[in-house]
């Protein structure tokens, strides 16, 4: 009796509601923001340390807790295809500390004064995270 | 466990926005008409979007605006509460309410846990948003890349991540998923259905038309949504024939908020309109009139591009004062394999507009249906014809031009074509 009562168009809405859950992995990704934090979403969200590596500066963000951007320097510019990527710092917009650089695909081809700086973070000598000296 | 809590109030939030008022009709003297069907959300949604874009054109910074939008949410509510007992409210809001929430909170964890912004975002739209976020003038865009675009996407996107309180820029996208839904939701107010079958349409509308990809950032699915929204005035228009005045103020708005979204939307709007004055039954002077207000739509656009030092370029993509000549050199035979494949690809690729497809071919086999739906054929050719047209002018490389921007496209210019599966359903089962 009571399952007759019970509508069989509003089962259907359940069952396309558990597709839409499973299609858009509902439960994976509240798992992963509740265990994460943004910038480790960031991290794996974005190219870690080539292209724009915007991963690895989320990483630099999260781990030396910086406010403001640093010198954000990328040898993928030089073709035109990089971005700015100062909007990972958006609540200080325009203000960069100037002490600080990071270096996304480091080659030979980028003309730095290595020696005037500490290096702070390395990734495989492409990714490095300077202050000044 | 606090960022989801943040995600779940913001969704409450923009839920509560979009389906404001929530009455239904009262006491209040008001056309019936702007009752009916979500008409009232929709002009509200439309005049607060249009408020925004105003505000920011008369240089308001963004704080100012969220400070109006408060008081004007405040009055709103002091007028609901004072007016209580006079308004009827329909007895299935909650149920839609409710319906809305889930799908709009599902795709809302899915963005938060995504997160990836597409190169456009990153280089175009993005930069654009800070300035805003940041109080940031309309002139300041010109320190952006790409500063002739057009910028109500990014305007939006500020708006939304400053209002949220929660410092992270996803918080704006949220927005895009909110008109998306509610854009689908009102779209299917054109049928006379059951609220279950309403809503097992939406999610199946959802199931066919959602990807993360639409949610990159980019502004396409901006443009989808207000396609859709103008899709349910343009049959109402021209099928229904149905309350000229009010449908041709809300495809102006909507039209209008294409121009500001993106540069292809003047061209989008240009065939929207004449897709709509070759279709509807007026005299020749009422539709020179409608043709005025959407070129003077458009020079207002050019006119306040040029005022706050913004470059009036459509697109660096191409070199307008030669377009016949590269046109002519384009039209290769290899040029056109090009764009036809990526074109099927995309019929592939969206699975709405395969669905729509074959509708519209069952549409043709109906001399009685296809009559009705004859407007429908004409923007599915013009919006072809146009893409193919637009990469045949280019002076960049044609592989590279069509393999990342004519997905894109397509997707943006498909909204209506869901009309074919509205309207054979609408007309095969008289609903």
């Amino acid at each position: 009796m009571i399952i007759k009562k019970i509508n069989i168009l509003f089962f259907l809405i359940l069952i396309l509601f558990f597709i839409l859950f499973k299609n858009t992995d509902l439960f994976r990704n509240t798992y992963n923001i509740i265990n994460k934090s943004h910038d480790i979403r960031q991290q794996t969200a974005n190219d870690f340390c080539s292209l724009f590596g915007s991963g690895y500066i989320f990483y630099i963000k999260e781990k030396f807790k910086l406010k403001k951007s640093p010198i954000i320097i990328n040898s993928f510019n030089e073709l035109g295809r990089s971005v700015n990527q100062y909007w990972i710092f958006p609540n200080n917009y325009k203000m960069v500390d100037k002490n600080k650089v990071i270096i996304i695909n480091f080659s030979e081809k980028i003309q730095f004064e290595l020696n005037k700086y500490k290096t702070l973070d390395n990734f495989n000598n492409k990714c490095l995270f300077l202050e000044k000296k | 466990m606090s960022e989801l809590f943040n995600i779940l109030s913001f969704s409450i939030f923009l839920i509560a926005l979009f389906y404001m008022p929530f009455f239904s009709k009262g006491n209040i003297k008001i056309n019936k008409f702007f009752f009916e069907d979500y008409n009232l959300r929709v002009l509200n949604i439309l005049i607060l979007i249009t408020f925004f874009l105003i505000f920011k054109l008369l240089n308001f910074k963004l704080m100012q605006i969220i400070t109006i939008f408060y008081s004007l949410i405040f009055i709103f509510i002091v007028y609901f509460l004072t007016n209580f007992k006079k308004f009827i409210f329909e007895k299935d809001n909650l149920f839609y309410l409710l319906s809305f929430f889930i799908i709009l909170f599902t795709l809302s964890v899915d963005l938060s846990n995504n997160l990836t912004l597409y190169w456009d975002a990153q280089k175009l739209w993005l930069p654009k948003a800070i300035v805003f976020l940041n109080d940031g003038s309309v002139s300041e865009l010109k320190n952006t890349p790409y500063s002739h675009y057009s910028f109500l996407g990014s305007l939006l996107w500020a708006f939304f991540w400053k209002i949220s309180n929660f410092n992270y820029e996803y918080f704006g996208r949220m927005f895009y998923i909110a008109l998306y839904i509610f854009a689908l939701l009102n779209f299917l107010t054109l049928l006379k259905i059951d609220k279950y079958i309403r809503i097992i349409s939406l999610i199946f509308l959802v199931l066919i038309t959602y990807n993360y990809w639409h949610f990159r950032g980019t502004q396409e699915i901006l443009i989808f949504s207000f396609l859709l929204i103008l899709s349910k005035y343009l049959f109402r228009l021209i099928v229904e024939n149905k309350n000229t005045t009010f449908n041709v103020i809300t495809i102006f708005l909507i039209l209008n908020l294409i121009i500001w979204t993106k540069n292809e939307g003047i061209i989008l709007s240009l065939i929207t309109i004449f897709t709509l004055l070759i279709s509807i039954k007026e005299k020749i002077k009422f539709k020179i009139i409608l043709f005025i207000i959407l070129i003077s739509l458009i020079s207002f656009r050019f006119i306040i591009f040029k005022y706050n030092g913004l470059s009036i370029d459509l697109s660096q993509d191409f070199n307008f004062l030669n377009i016949p000549q590269i046109f002519i050199e384009n039209l290769t035979y290899s040029n056109i394999f090009i764009i036809s494949k990526y074109l099927l690809f995309s019929i592939f690729k969206f699975p709405h507009i395969l669905v729509s497809l074959f509708f519209a071919i069952l549409i043709a086999l109906d001399k009685r249906l296809f009559r009705k739906a004859t407007f429908l054929y004409i923007y599915l050719l013009l919006s072809i014809f146009l893409i193919t047209f637009v990469y045949l002018c280019s002076h960049q490389d044609m592989a590279f031009m069509v393999s990342t921007g004519l997905f894109r496209l397509m997707f943006e210019f498909s909204a209506p074509y869901l009309l074919f599966i509205l309207i054979y359903f609408k007309e095969k089962f008289q609903i």
